[in-house]
Parts: C-alpha cells; sequence; structure tokens
C-alpha cells in the first residue's frame, strides 16, 4: 500500500516533467533543478539580508518613553518608507523566504513521490529535514525583528510555549529572551539567531551534499531571472508593511499570519501547549523516520554492483563517476598487475548502472541486470524502431 | 520557425526592449520624472550649467492606477521604488524567454546509443 502511493505519482510526476520539456526542453525544465531552487533563493536572503543588516538597530529602547524614536521598529520603518528601494530589499527579503520554504516542500515531495528519499539517500533525507525545520525557525525570528505588534504576541508566545517544556524550559525561555524578560538584549538575540542559524545553514548544506559527487546547486540563467522576477512583481503586488510598534505594557492579541512560516503559531493558539510539543517535536522525527528500513522493505530493494576482481583495472572512472561515491579505490592485492582495486560501498550504492557504463573493461556489473543483457536490450530496442 | 516569423519575433523584442528601457527610469523617478525628481547631480549640473533637463511632469496621471494600488495595499512612500520592482520584474520574464527561446535548441536531448568498448 506504502509503496504504491509514490508509484502512481511518479507516473503523475514524470508525464508532468515530459509535457514540460516539450515546451522548454530539459535544459529549462526546473524540475531538473528543485534541489537547486531553494539555493538559489538562499544567496538572494543573504545578499538582501545582507543590506537590511547595515541600516537595521535591534534595540526595544524604551521607544514608546522617548521623543526621538531609534529602535527596532523605527529602523525598519526607515527602510521601509525612507531609503531609496529599502521597501523593495525588504521585500526581497520577506518573499525569498516565502519563496524557499515552498520551494523546499516541492523539493521533498518530488524526491518522495520519485522514491530518492531512502536506502542510500537517508542522510540527505534527515538532513534535509533538518534544514527545513532551520529555515523555519529562522523565518520566524525574521518576523520578531521588525518589532511590531505581531512580534510582541510571538515572542510572548514562544517564550511561553519554551517555558512549558518539562526540565529544559526555563532554560530556553531564558535563553530565547537572553535574560528573564524582553529588554534590548532580547532582540540581539534574535538578530544573532537570525544570522547565526542561517550561516550555519551552510554547514547543514555541506552535510545534505556529502553524499553525491556532482550535486545540482545552480539552475541556469533563465530560471534564475524567473525566480527573481516572481519576487520583484510580488513586490510591487502585496507590498511588505508593518503593523503598529510593539508596546511592551500592552497586550495586542490578533495579527495577520503568514501561513508559510508563522502556522506553528496558528497551532499554538489553538491547542494545548503540552499536545502542540507533542505534535511538533513527533511530527519532526516522524519526517525523519521515513526513509526507515521498515517501511520500504518491499518496496524496491536495490542489489549494489559487484566488481570483477580480475577484471578490474583500478583506472577509477567508476569512482568517479559515481553520483553517490559508492565506489573506492583502495590498493589491490600483492600480486596485481595494477596499482588500485574499485570495491563498491553496498549501503550507498543505489544500483543506478553509472559505473557500468563508465566501465571499459566490462569489470563492474549490476547482479540482476548484466550488462550484456542491457547491451541486448538496446539493440533489440534499436532495430524494433 | 519561418524567416518572416522571425523577424516579427525580433522587432517586437527590440520594441518590448524599448519600452522596458524608458519604464525604468520612468519609474524609478517617482512614475513621472518631473524635475524635481530628477537626481541630484543632474539637478546641479542643470541649474549651474544652464542644460535643460526635460520635465514629464504629464506623465504622472499614467501611474495614478498605480499609486492607488500601492496606497491600498498598505505602502506609505516611495511609489516609484515598487513601480521600478515591477518593470523589472517584468523585463527579467522578458529576457527569460528571449534566454530560453535562444537555448532551446541547445537544450533539446540527444539520443546517443551506448557502445561498450
Amino acid at each position: 500500500m506504502y509503496s504504491s502511493i509514490p508509484k502512481g505519482m511518479t507516473d503523475l510526476t514524470l508525464a508532468i516533467e515530459k509535457a514540460t520539456n516539450a515546451v522548454l526542453t530539459n535544459k529549462y525544465n526546473p524540475f531538473y533543478y528543485h534541489g537547486a531552487l531553494p539555493q538559489f533563493y538562499l544567496w538572494v536572503l543573504f545578499l538582501s539580508g545582507l543590506l537590511l543588516f547595515a541600516y537595521y538597530i535591534p534595540t526595544i529602547d524604551n521607544a514608546y518613553f522617548s521623543e526621538n524614536l531609534v529602535n527596532a521598529w523605527t529602523s525598519v520603518d526607515y527602510i521601509t518608507d525612507t531609503l531609496p528601494f529599502g521597501a523593495v530589499v525588504r521585500g526581497i527579503h520577506r518573499y525569498a523566504g516565502d519563496a524557499m520554504v515552498i520551494t523546499i516542500v516541492l523539493h521533498a515531495l518530488r524526491v518522495w513521490i520519485t522514491d530518492r528519499y531512502r536506502q542510500y539517500r537517508w542522510t540527505q533525507w534527515v538532513t534535509g529535514i533538518v534544514l527545513l525545520l532551520m529555515v523555519l525557525f529562522i523565518g520566524q525570528t525574521g518576523y520578531y525583528l521588525v518589532w511590531d505588534e505581531r512580534s510582541l504576541v510571538l515572542t510572548r508566545m514562544t517564550s511561553s510555549a519554551l517555558e512549558a517544556l518539562p526540565f529544559v524550559g526555563p532554560g530556553l525561555k531564558a535563553w530565547f529572551l537572553n535574560g528573564a524578560a524582553i529588554t534590548n538584549l532580547t532582540l540581539s538575540n534574535f538578530l544573532f539567531i537570525h544570522i547565526g542559524l542561517s550561516f550555519s545553514l551552510l554547514f547543514g548544506l555541506w552535510l545534505h551534499y556529502v553524499r553525491m559527487t556532482r550535486p545540482v546547486i545552480t539552475p541556469p540563467p533563465a530560471i534564475n531571472y524567473i525566480l527573481v522576477a516572481v519576487l520583484l512583481v510580488f513586490v510591487f503586488l502585496l507590498p511588505i508593511t508593518s503593523g503598529k510598534m510593539a508596546d511592551i505594557n500592552a497586550q495586542p492579541t490578533s495579527f495577520e499570519i503568514d501561513w508559510f512560516f508563522l502556522w506553528p503559531y496558528w497551532l499554538l493558539a489553538h491547542m494545548d501547549t503540552t499536545m502542540y510539543w507533542v505534535l511538533m517535536i513527533g511530527g519532526s522525527v516522524a519526517l525523519c523516520l521515513v526513509p526507515f528500513p521498515s517501511l520500504y522493505k518491499a518496496a524496491h530493494p536495490v542489489e549494489a554492483a559487484e566488481v570483477v576482481l580480475n577484471k578490474c583495472t583500478g583506472c577509477s572512472f567508476c569512482s568517479k563517476d559515481c553520483p553517490y561515491q559508492a565506489i573506492e579505490m583502495v590498493p589491490a592485492p600483492a600480486g596485481s598487475r595494477f596499482k588500485l582495486l574499485a570495491t563498491v560501498k553496498a549501503y550507498r550504492c543505489s544500483g543506478c548502472g553509472v559505473c557500468v557504463g563508465a566501465c571499459a573493461f566490462d569489470a563492474i556489473d549490476l547482479p540482476n541486470l548484466l550488462d550484456t543483457d542491457v547491451t541486448a536490450k538496446i539493440k533489440a530496442l534499436a532495430e524494433t524502431k | 520557425m519561418g524567416k518572416g516569423l522571425n523577424s516579427i519575433l525580433a522587432i517586437a523584442g527590440g520594441l518590448l526592449c524599448i519600452v522596458i528601457t524608458l519604464a525604468l527610469p520612468w519609474a524609478e523617478l517617482g512614475m513621472d520624472a518631473s524635475f524635481q525628481n530628477w537626481p541630484e547631480w543632474l539637478k546641479w549640473l542643470s541649474i549651474n550649467l544652464n542644460i535643460p533637463l526635460p520635465d514629464y511632469s504629464n506623465l504622472a496621471n499614467y501611474a495614478s492606477e498605480w499609486t492607488e494600488h500601492l496606497k491600498k495595499a498598505g505602502a506609505e512612500s516611495r511609489f516609484g521604488d515598487y513601480a521600478y520592482a515591477l518593470v523589472m520584474g517584468l523585463a527579467m520574464i522578458a529576457s527569460a524567454v528571449g534566454i530560453a527561446a535562444i537555448g532551446r535548441e541547445d537544450g533539446e536531448e540527444k539520443t546517443v546509443l551506448p557502445v561498450k568498448k
């Protein structure tokens, strides 16, 4: 049952891909760059964030007592209404965040639908889930930084939710607020988390790519243009604005919700805190366990490639071509004419057959799909056509 | 595609480039290009060297609907910046279509039968 769901959706996805190819050709088909799209938006976020950072002031500064207000909210207001193209850069930053979440979810869905998340790819799946959670949290801290009424409500809701956690709750709350209550240091902490965690995404991405020899991380220019153009059009259609300045002495109760980042707060507002944490932590762990063996045991077992020892010359072509770094070149045994010998790490092998095509000496084969059988099938197909 | 159709598309693309080229500074200068919105250094040159700068403030009415939309959406000022973003976005979409149309031929999949050495 479980394996049949992705199978039907795989067929549908492939049909859509084929139709897209007919219009755009495979060179400009976004389906082939689904992993690179969120990464492109990450660079957009870094660049636009750098520009915003230059004018942002991370302080609440008791602004409501001051004559000349200089705090986080007024700095965001200055960026939006006074700074040349400040509103555009702010809009780009905000919509690039939304677009990143959308493209990550679409990327994960396609990976799941096309059955590319398990066995040798479990590392990519688990790191991908962690990266998604990090992106969601980073995005939420971006909403705190504006320091309008919504920021205040979100900050209070988060600190209450963290405090409710057993054992670590009070410590987490103190870490989150950078003290016992909301102060200027709280905003500094939010900025640190927002930027610091953003850079740690790069480490997460390294883990995400570490087992792939040639990950596609850059879409072609035409797709990049479209990705940025979409942001610019949205900046005009739905300009980004702030709410009223936060007032710690007031109790704002409602705010506009951004469903891409703030849906956990909707859940938090509509359920018991314990239930919320059970759902969030349980859901995250469940997502990480999707590639767990018992779920796919019966689906499509992969038989790893095998090296024909007496034919291998140690040329390392197969190792260089393997997309999953599943072939390691080791010193050849004593008495061999050659220096190296290819060995297959079965747990990383996807049985894709790239190594079979790379080998000029028939020295590597898929046990259930021999080289000679494949050649015979291709010849038969060519003759039929 | 026929040669005639290619020529028509090339002319249409050229006209689009001209429109976008004119619309970008128009949007950037507050969607009217009146004298007061020209960059400071240009205004200085105009005043001190007596170089006349064109005043297109009569074009402001073309942007009234855009401005109205932005005000309703909550934007408070610098409406020209938003308009610039829109025009730039449309320019990038047109560029992407152009690049994809030119690069389409290279992108077509070529079938190569694998032959064992």
